[in-house]
């Protein structure tokens, strides 16, 4: 049964992203556990519904042309407004398509829940997102080194994202690696993902905050665990990715360097911090919400318990 | 004296923009001019001006939401133009002007295309189907188009006057708020909308009271027509919801104005509250006009198929189950802000379900055809069409309310081509049907069908070549609200997208041609008998244009539509013994006050407190003046109400 699932959902997939490139529908190419489940939601669900409105579409039409007055049909009955059977269908087939898509909903919501750490007693590796008008910042607080426009993140390791901005509501999306979700100036969101392999992908802010909102875009690199250490240890001293757009590199980002930063600007480079103040995220969030205490971040056992 | 209003507010920064204020200004005059010219201001005056009847201001309604659909349609074209324009080059509408020409289109088709079209329908047609001689106030009536005409002055002359919103159709600060937007865009956009907000809960209530106290004597609840049992939910949903948004816009005013901390990020506002009040209006609010666009085509396919609807009771429940969910789905506008899975899922699931009595719907609509001899009215076209293209939009608004689906959707040209297929195919082609189905009995003669199936085909047509590749661009990524394209890999989706919208132009020219066709060959299409499509309710028992009074005797029900039986069974309908009528006396209060609240806002736009002052001074002073006078009635004798009735039609079809 679990291969004639894996093989039709497959094969949907096949035929749907016939002729699409990774790089133009990255939603239907996806990487890891969120984006994978995501595919596979999108394809049951399309094809359920196809089952149904396809015959509608077919029948509206047909019914329309079989009665048509010219044809002259002697069946014609003006009092025909009920039937066991038609108001039998007309109720039970919207219920049932329903009741069944109602059910994955409930069932892949909570899988896909953006706060559950994918893995069970493993720690992700945490970063953090800080989205500015119109760059993004990520700190990873491990390796004590931040970037601008773009994320770094291990291979075959849950990771978790936090997730805030200032001073725009904005959202963080990574079609077809994590779901998007809202950042929010004075608020912590969080995303999580695993991606099973190395490769490169395209992030955005999806959400308009302000001309040139569009270009609030960076690239995601997945590294396999080893390169990933490497490429932090090199960070710290203000190595570039390799293979990536040298970055420019500065020294240590606090709250005083990210004051600058938060001016509103366009077409920020590439940046690399080679160090950074350890409640840099926490003390952001405080601008907006004095009360605000960062928690630790879950495993995926700890999450599920406490939900 | 002027407030924050200087030289500079004109528009001369741009030549779109400067190009946009001399056709909105030159239009003006030319309309002015051509009053003028043809010695139409009395005319105008008395029958429009200060008119109280409800024919007359759902014609108003009408007109005004055919005006603001051109308007929003050429900001749409705008928008399609820079976005292709802008794969391989930097298009041209500069800065955030992009932004200005989206916040508008929505902010149009929604308050002042579709909220007044709808309006305008149900003050037409509410009253005669209901054998009622007009709604339960018709002051009232008349104060909310006013009112809505005020804030569509206010949208317009944003044009010519400083600058409109960029802040979307939906607001949502912080970016609404007055540190990241100090101009008078979002300002306009606020007072719009508080003033229409106002006017559309009055008009609620106007069709809720009218509804359940003006039926004609034996039309109980389970045999009003579905149109009017449409018109009662959408009107709940009006009285429900619309407070929310008027309240929600207040906040975020005072926000801006008195610098409270309501929406704010800081100091203890929460800006998730206005996102969450918006959508507490705005989701019931889709509801709201779509359910009279059910409304519509429950009339258009019973008419034309010549049966009853299908399953008339179970129609009835659904409507009054999707009024209900309705407003119980608000949630799914952000399932993105990080609510829990738990909140997510059941939001989902309760949009969901709006899809089984809506499933229902479109089921009884095909076995009303079904067994029936249909005839292709042009109406039958958009009713058609409607069914065709608004299962695809059931379907991709499902996918949205999974929630995981959503979270990769949402934001995306995806949503964008989904709500534009259930507004478009769902509420523009019921309001069209029904204005091409209703015509004839509002001006006594029919429109030119060869037209209206033109229009039918550029606008189908068009909005399928125009959408269909937004679905792919939201499944690539492409934001919504995006004035540069930075892939130029979707050049080729967004030039079908734009050569869809100029077929949409072509349906719009259509519609403006099959008036003029229709106009200038009026005579050989002369509705005589009152009854042009075979119809089945009240209103087609009445000359066409109806009498002032709309019944000269007010008929008598006894089964769902009454006319068809009476016409089936070969005799007369039954009605109440003659009477003298008594009717509203006009005034130009309404319009005074509607006046006058277009002067308050554009004040408060310009902080120009002298003014705002006396506008209101003037709104109240015409109030309290109204409340003093008593002899607002005239009454027409049972002679006077004949002789109108033979110089109105003397065509009555032998049925009156």
């Amino acid at each position: 049964m679990r291969e004639i699932r894996r093989g039709f959902v497959v094969g949907a997939i096949l035929f749907t992203t016939t002729g699409c490139s990774r790089v133009s529908m990255p939603m239907l190419n996806p990487e890891g556990y969120v984006g994978r489940s995501g595919l596979e939601l999108l394809v049951i669900t399309t094809v359920i519904m196809a089952l149904v409105i396809v015959p509608v579409i077919a029948g509206t039409l047909w019914i329309a042309w079989r009665y048509r007055s010219s044809a002259g049909r002697t069946d014609y009955d003006p009092d025909f407004t009920d039937s066991k059977l038609i108001s039998g269908v007309t109720i039970f087939v919207p219920l049932i398509t329903i009741a069944a898509l109602g059910t994955m909903t409930w069932i892949y919501t909570h899988r896909l829940d953006p706060y559950r750490p994918l893995g069970t007693t493993e720690r992700p590796y945490e970063i953090q997102a800080v989205s500015l008008d119109y760059k993004w910042l990520f700190i990873y607080p491990e390796a004590g080194v931040a970037t601008i426009n773009q994320l770094v993140a291990p291979s075959g390791q849950p990771v978790t994202i936090r997730i805030t901005s200032d001073p725009m509501m904005t959202s963080i999306f990574i079609p077809g690696l994590i779901n998007q979700i809202y950042a929010m100036p004075g608020m912590e969101t969080r995303a999580n993902f695993l991606a099973d392999n190395p490769e490169q992908r395209e992030g955005a802010n999806a959400m308009y905050s302000g001309p040139g909102f569009e270009h609030q875009r960076f690239i995601t690199h997945i590294l396999a665990p080893d390169d990933f250490a490497a490429w932090a240890k090199g960070a710290a001293e203000g190595k570039s990715l390799e293979g990536a757009e040298a970055a420019k590199v500065e020294e240590k980002l606090d709250m005083a360097y990210y004051k600058k930063l938060v001016v509103r600007s366009n077409d920020v480079p590439i940046t690399y911090f080679k160090s950074i103040d350890a409640d840099l995220f926490q003390d952001i969030v405080r601008l907006y919400m004095p009360q605000y205490q960062m928690s630790s971040l879950p495993t995926g056992a700890e999450y599920m318990g406490a939900n | 004296m002027f407030g924050r209003l200087t030289f500079d507010s004109l528009p001369f920064y741009s030549i779109i923009a400067f190009g946009g204020a001399a056709i909105t200004v030159g239009v003006g005059l030319a309309i002015l001019a051509i009053l003028t010219w043809f010695r139409l201001w009395g005319w105008l005056w008395r029958n429009y001006l200060t008119t109280l009847d409800h024919k007359r201001i759902g014609i108003m309604y009408v007109v005004v939401a055919l005006v603001m659909l051109v308007r929003g349609f050429i900001d749409a074209l705008m928008m399609r133009g820079q976005q292709m324009a802008s794969a391989t080059g930097h298009g041209f509408l500069e800065g955030d002007h992009f932004q200005q020409v989206f916040s508008a289109h929505g902010t149009i088709m929604i308050f002042f295309m579709a909220t007044p079209f709808m309006a305008g329908l149900v003050n037409f047609v509410l009253p005669l189907q209901l054998g009622a001689r007009d709604v339960a106030f018709p002051f009232l009536n008349a104060l909310s188009f006013w009112l809505t005409a005020g804030s569509v002055g206010l949208v317009l002359i944003s044009l010519v006057i400083g600058v409109f919103s960029t802040a979307g159709w939906v607001g949502y600060p912080p970016y609404s708020g007055i540190e990241r937007n100090p101009g008078v865009g979002v300002d306009y956009w606020i007072w719009a909308l508080f003033i229409s907000g106002f006017a559309t809960t009055m008009t609620g209530i106007n069709f809720i009271v009218t509804i359940m106290r003006h039926r004609a004597p034996g039309m109980t609840y389970m045999r009003m027509p579905i149109f009017v049992w449409t018109v009662l939910c959408s009107s709940v949903i009006i009285l429900i919801a619309f407070p929310a948004l008027t309240v929600a816009v207040a906040l975020l005013g005072l926000d801006r104005l008195f610098l409270t901390h309501f929406f704010t990020a800081d100091h203890g506002g929460n800006l998730m509250n206005f996102t969450n009040m918006f959508w507490m209006w705005g989701h019931p609010e889709v509801y709201l006009l779509v359910l009279p666009a059910f409304g519509v085509f429950s009339e258009v396919v019973a008419t034309f198929s010549g049966k009853k609807i299908y399953g008339y009771s179970a129609m009835v429940k659904a409507t009054v189950l999707i009024m209900f969910v309705s407003m119980l789905v608000w949630l799914h506008h952000f399932f993105t802000m990080g609510a829990s899975a738990t909140v997510n899922a059941v939001f989902g699931i309760s949009t969901m379900i709006i899809g089984v009595p809506t499933g229902l719907k479109v089921f009884n609509w095909m076995f009303t055809m079904y067994r029936g001899r249909v005839r292709f009215h042009v109406s039958m076209y958009w009713t058609l069409g409607f069914m065709v293209l608004f299962v695809i939009g059931g379907a991709t608004g499902v996918m949205h309310a999974i929630v995981p689906v959503d979270y990769n959707t949402h934001n995306t040209a995806f949503l964008v081509a989904h709500f534009h297929n259930m507004l478009v195919p769902g509420v523009l082609f019921g309001f069209v049907a029904g204005y091409m189905y209703w015509f004839p009995k509002a001006f006594g003669f029919t429109l030119n069908q060869k037209w209206g199936i033109r229009a039918f085909w550029g606008w189908a047509i068009g909005f399928t070549l125009a959408f269909m590749p937004l679905y792919a661009l939201g499944l690539m990524g492409l934001p919504r609200r995006t004035a540069e394209i930075y892939n130029p890999d979707f050049l080729p989706l967004l030039i079908v997208a734009f050569i869809g919208a100029l077929c949409v132009l072509f349906g719009i020219v259509a519609l403006v041609v099959q008036l003029y066709v229709s106009i200038r060959d009026r005579a050989q299409n002369r509705d005589l008998t009152g009854d042009p499509w075979d119809g089945r309710t009240l209103e087609w028992s009445i000359p066409s244009p109806p009498p002032a009074f709309n019944f000269a005797r007010i008929p008598i029900v006894d089964q769902i539509d009454p006319f068809a039986a009476a016409k089936r069974a070969g005799g007369k309908m039954q009605y109440e013994p003659a009477g003298p009528v008594e009717l509203p006396v006009p005034t130009i209060v309404p319009m005074v006050i509607g006046v006058s609240g277009f002067v308050l806002s554009f004040a408060a736009v310009w902080y120009m407190w002298w003014l705002f002052v006396l506008a209101a001074l003037v709104m109240l002073g015409a109030v309290i003046g109204r409340s003093f006078v008593d002899n607002n009635e005239f009454r027409m004798s049972q002679r006077e109400v004949d002789a109108a009735l033979r110089g109105s039609a003397g065509r009555a079809g032998g049925v009156q």
